[in-house]
C-alpha cells in the first residue's frame, strides 16, 4: 500500500471547485439556519460526503451562533460574514463578525463541537478585535 | 416549523417529544417549556429526541439546566435518541456521560422508575 503518512481518506476524489459564496447576515438566531444552509449547499456542490456534510452543518451553525451571541453582547451592528470556498482537496469556510474580545457562556462548548467536527479549526482577530475571525477546514 | 415541543404523560414519567431543530434561536423555547413542565411539579422527565433533526451547544445547554433543575427537586431526566447524528454531538462534548440515553421510551420510563428491565 502506499505511505502510511498519507490522509486516510487521501483516495477520495477531490472536490469541485467552488465559489467563494458570501453570505452577510444580521446578527440575529434566526439567521443562523439560513448560514447553515447556505454552507451545506455549497459544501454538497463540491462533493463532499454525507458524513462530512452534517459535520459542516453543525459546525457553521456553531461559528455562526457564537458570532450572533458575541455580536449581540458586544452591541456590536457590523454584519455576519460567513465564506465558503472548495477547490482541490479542501473545504474552507469562514465565519467573521464585527464584535470585539468577549467571552460567552457556550464559547467552550461550541469550540469543542466545531474541533469535533472539522479537521481544522483557527480563531483569530476578526475585523471587530480578538476572536472574530473562525476558520473551519475539511480535508478529503 | 423549526420545532416542536408536546408533552404526554407515561408510566407516572412526563414525556416531552421534542421535533425539528433545536438552535440558537429556537433552543428558548425548549428552555420555557422545560421550565413551565418543573414549575409545574413535573420533575421526571424524559425528553424523546427521536424526531430532533438538529441539536447544537446551546440546545445542550437547555438540556444541562434542564436536568440541573430537575434535580434540585431530586427528579431524573432522561432521554430517548438513536440518531446517530444527535449521539454524535453528545459524545464529542463529553456528555453521555452526563444523561442517560435510552432507544425507546418505553426503556426510558422503566430506568427512570428505577426498574430493571429491559
Amino acid at each position: 500500500m502506499s505511505a502510511s503518512d498519507e490522509p486516510v481518506l487521501a483516495h477520495a476524489q477531490p472536490l469541485h471547485s467552488t465559489g467563494p459564496v458570501l453570505l452577510r447576515f444580521t446578527a440575529l438566531p434566526e439567521h443562523v439556519r439560513t448560514a447553515r444552509l447556505v454552507a451545506m449547499a455549497v459544501a454538497r456542490r463540491a462533493g463532499l460526503g454525507d458524513g462530512a456534510l452534517e459535520g459542516v452543518r453543525l459546525a457553521v451553525g456553531e461559528a455562526c451562533g457564537r458570532a450572533v451571541q458575541r455580536s449581540e453582547s458586544a452591541g456590536a451592528t457590523e454584519l455576519v460574514e460567513v465564506e465558503v470556498s472548495a477547490g482541490g482537496r479542501s473545504l474552507v469556510i469562514e465565519v467573521r463578525d464585527g464584535a470585539g474580545d468577549d467571552g460567552i457562556e457556550t464559547e467552550d462548548v461550541a469550540l469543542l463541537l466545531m474541533a469535533g467536527l472539522a479537521d481544522d479549526v483557527a480563531v483569530t482577530a476578526g475585523p471587530g478585535g480578538p476572536g472574530g475571525r473562525t476558520r473551519l477546514t475539511w480535508r478529503v | 416549523m423549526d420545532l416542536s415541543v408536546t408533552s404526554r404523560e407515561q408510566g407516572g414519567r412526563t414525556v416531552v417529544e421534542v421535533g425539528g431543530e433545536i438552535d440558537v434561536y429556537t433552543a428558548p423555547v425548549l428552555r420555557e417549556r422545560l421550565n413551565d413542565l418543573v414549575g409545574e411539579g413535573r420533575h421526571h422527565l424524559i425528553i424523546d429526541m427521536e424526531k430532533v433533526d438538529f441539536l447544537d451547544s446551546t440546545g445542550l445547554g437547555v438540556l444541562v439546566g434542564g436536568l440541573k433543575r430537575v434535580r434540585s427537586h431530586d427528579g431524573s431526566l432522561h432521554l430517548v435518541c438513536t440518531q446517530e447524528k444527535i449521539l454524535k454531538v453528545f459524545r464529542i462534548t463529553g456528555l453521555t456521560k452526563v444523561f442517560p440515553i435510552h432507544p425507546s421510551v418505553e426503556e426510558a420510563v422503566t430506568a427512570s422508575s428505577g426498574g430493571a428491565g429491559a
